[in-house]
């Protein structure tokens, strides 16, 4: 069975935390991390599988809060100059083509759709200087996209995966409660931490 | 100090922290394999506070986690980070693009 371990990032900054919480009744004081879901993807369909994968790569963040996924205006640009988008119409009843905006993180944004192949990976805990050599993937599917049409900053990272017609179609997202743990090489997956690992794989 | 909220996820048995390769796994080339570990770098640096600075911009890097350019826009970000490159002698498929995400 493919699987890939998806890393939990704490967006949270050490240097000026966001949210700290004080319950004075008690004395207790914490500083909340800011967890997402993150991995990174290669864009376009599979390689031979004797073939070394060489193809482009960003970070996601997964969110199943989103009904679809959603790609930065600069990187669905940047794919496309590589050929590596198929841009979809949005029709109407009588065929017209309509536009539509979203709405992230308070802000309404124009889009429109499009299908990009993507194939999700993960490379291990990250060691800086050591080079991966191996990766788990799971096959690349096609993803449908609301290709935003504004520059913004409100994405975390380029791209959001969403609910449906993208890389969870057809697989399990599993959240596996662990004991709490620190690891030398925390900040690359800080799940233990929290006392979770997350993990997509295809069924069966 | 008393905890703030109880953790509810202790009593399950530990999971290894690497990742056992799984039958998906590839054979990584040698560019993907240097972007990843300096995506990996800027990772690290991020969520440690180093990129502060950045926030909103896309950084262009190079082998190592070097910074080349870095803009809002990632375009310009490459345009800057390019005579950069090639002064260092860094293909341009060694080149890594990193958004640094804005505060919520």
């Amino acid at each position: 069975m493919a699987r890939v371990r998806l890393r939990v990032d704490d967006f949270n900054p050490l240097a000026a935390p966001l949210f700290s919480l004080f319950d004075p009744r008690s004395g207790a004081a914490e500083q909340l991390p800011i967890l997402r879901l993150a991995t990174t993807v290669l864009f376009g369909p599979d390689p031979a599988s004797r073939l070394r994968d060489d193809r482009l790569e960003k970070g996601a963040l997964i969110d199943t809060g989103a009904w679809v996924s959603v790609v930065k205006k600069d990187t669905w640009e940047q794919l496309e100059s590589s050929g590596l988008v198929d841009h979809l119409e949005r029709r109407a009843a009588d065929q017209s083509v309509i536009g539509g905006t979203t709405s992230i993180g308070g802000q309404r944004l124009p889009f429109t759709f499009g299908r990009i192949w993507m194939a999700v990976i993960d490379t291990g805990v990250a060691t800086p200087g050591v080079l991966p050599r191996r990766a788990n993937r799971l096959p690349a599917v096609p993803v449908l996209c609301q290709l935003l049409q504004e520059e913004e900053t409100v994405l975390k990272r380029p791209i959001l995966l969403g609910l449906h017609r993208g890389v969870l179609d057809g697989r399990q997202l599993r959240r596996v409660p662990v004991p709490l743990q620190v690891t030398p090489h925390e900040r690359s997956d800080v799940g233990p931490r929290y006392g979770q690992q997350w993990w997509l794989q295809d069924e069966g | 100090m008393p905890e703030l909220l109880p953790n509810t996820d202790q009593a399950y048995p530990p999971v290894a922290d690497n990742v056992p390769i799984s039958p998906g796994a590839i054979l990584l080339g040698e560019a993907l394999a240097m972007r990843l570990n300096t995506g990996d770098i800027l990772n690290l640096r991020f969520f440690g506070g180093e990129l502060e600075s950045y926030r909103g911009e896309y950084i262009v890097a190079g082998p190592g986690g070097i910074i080349l350019g870095h803009h809002a826009r990632l375009k310009q970000a490459e345009a800057l980070a390019a005579p950069e490159a090639a002064a260092r002698g860094i293909p341009p498929g060694q080149l890594t693009d990193y958004f640094v995400p804005t505060l919520d």
